[in-house]
């Protein structure tokens, strides 16, 4: 082996091509990238916990407070509306930590701001407007036609004189 | 250092290099390095929430076009659950409307954030109308993933498309592959955004913030791997669709009373 020197030098070579692939490979890739497929592992469980959810978990975080009003809108055709539909999320009204501490005992947390409340109609007509893509079957007012028949003026609250939302009978 | 040869630095150089990556090598290999807080607590930053596994669920979404009503209530929930920016949107609905002689007409101010405008004016002719919420479809076979060049955005054990905003580069190639046009670029956050389906809310045995607020049952949300889940019922009895199954992305979002027009 007169020129084993070239073969030693290639050797080295491929050595340090290698083990600088794996120290930048090393340096690059996050800790648990690969843990549960192609992706870093880690970022699973961030995005449990992006923030705690501002919605409850519907009527039965309301009910600890408002069990009438829970209670009384179960017997409306209503009842298959979410509470926070029409008000607002119930982080905006009471303040708790985590939903798993609120879902425990939800009675043990502060009411921080009063919750919202509509009262305008176009938060009725959102749903009620008569439109043809409405799905048959399902109560729609066409507005302008309605309130000309019963005689009463349009006003931003117009619909709260003859009908309540937690209790909408004709 | 002057009479520091050639060959000599070179050498130096070589050695340091060994032996630096031979020590980084092994310190990747060190016990303890790969292994993530798998040993969740509750709430515990970086921990998986008390008794979720993500392997034990495949979710699944059902929308029941014949149902929907064009509130938006859903649109509203989305942004307030997920801080979502002005002017973008994580879920949003559309209209359909089409006559024989009239063609098909879509709209979807605000993504109908605000509702639907009446449209008694101008519906002359309309035989055939409906509203079409829409979001991210989460498919199994996704062209997002595909494309992603950090793997930033990837597909979960338990069946979701989400978007690791540390490794997003904000390159939007993922925002143009989505043949469903559900993702857009955060302007605060200058990374890829999009539904979730509230990972945060599902990994805790809620329903996405959609759902529960949706008034008429339109949306439903389920796991495919309980054998009980109402969802996984519908998928295995009703007649059901997908947006653009020509595209062979496999959503995981599927629709009753899917009309030909909707795109």
């Amino acid at each position: 082996m007169e020129h084993s020197k070239h073969l030693w030098r290639a050797v080295l070579i491929l050595l340090v091509l290698s083990l600088g692939y794996l120290l930048g490979r090393g340096l690059l890739v996050p800790d648990t990238f690969g843990e549960y497929g192609h992706f870093r592992g880690a970022n699973l469980a961030e995005q449990m916990n992006v923030r705690v959810p501002n919605h409850g978990i519907g009527p039965e975080s309301c009910a600890p407070c408002h069990a009438e009003r829970v209670k009384n809108i179960a017997k409306t055709p209503h009842r298959v509306i979410n509470c926070e539909t029409c008000h607002g999320p119930l982080r905006t009204h009471v303040d708790y930590p985590s939903i798993e501490a609120f879902m425990k005992n939800p009675s043990q947390f502060k009411r921080t701001a009063p919750m919202e409340i509509h009262s305008a109609q176009d938060l009725c007509i959102k749903c009620h407007d008569a439109q043809p893509a409405k799905p048959k079957g399902f109560p729609t007012v066409e507005v302008v036609q309605h309130l000309k028949e019963m005689g009463v003026e349009p006003g931003p609250n117009v619909c709260m004189e003859c009908h309540d939302p937690h209790d909408p009978k004709i | 250092m002057k009479d520091l040869s050639r060959r000599s630095f070179l050498r130096a150089a070589i050695g340091v290099t060994i032996v630096g990556a031979t020590s980084s090598v092994i310190s990747l290999f060190a016990p303890g390095k790969l292994k993530a807080a798998s040993a969740a607590t509750d709430m515990q930053p970086g921990g998986f929430p008390d008794g979720y596994d993500p392997f034990a669920h495949l979710f699944s979404y059902v929308i029941d076009l014949k149902k929907c009503i064009g509130c938006g209530s859903c649109v509203r929930a989305c942004k307030k659950e997920n801080d979502v920016p002005d002017e973008f949107y994580r879920t949003w609905v559309e209209r359909y409307q089409k006559g024989r002689d009239r063609p098909v007409e879509i709209d979807s101010p605000d993504g109908g954030l605000y509702g639907f405008p009446s449209s008694t004016a101008g519906t002359e002719g309309v035989s055939k109308a409906y509203y079409v919420p829409k979001m991210c479809n989460h498919c199994a076979q996704t062209p997002c993933v595909q494309v992603c060049p950090f793997s930033a955005t990837y597909l979960s054990p338990d069946g979701l498309v989400l978007v690791d905003g540390e490794r997003c580069m904000g390159c939007g190639y993922c925002v143009q592959a989505c043949p469903y046009a559900s993702r857009f670029l955060n302007p605060r956050t200058k990374t890829a955004d999009k539904c979730t389906w509230c990972y945060h809310r599902i990994s805790r045995g809620l329903r996405p913030a959609c759902v529960q607020a949706c008034p008429t049952g339109t949306r439903m949300f389920g796991d495919v791997k309980d054998p009980y889940d109402p969802v996984r019922h519908i998928i295995d009895t009703e007649r059901i669709g997908v947006l653009q199954p020509q595209m062979l992305t496999k959503p995981k979002c599927y629709y009753i009373g899917l009309d030909k027009e909707v795109r």
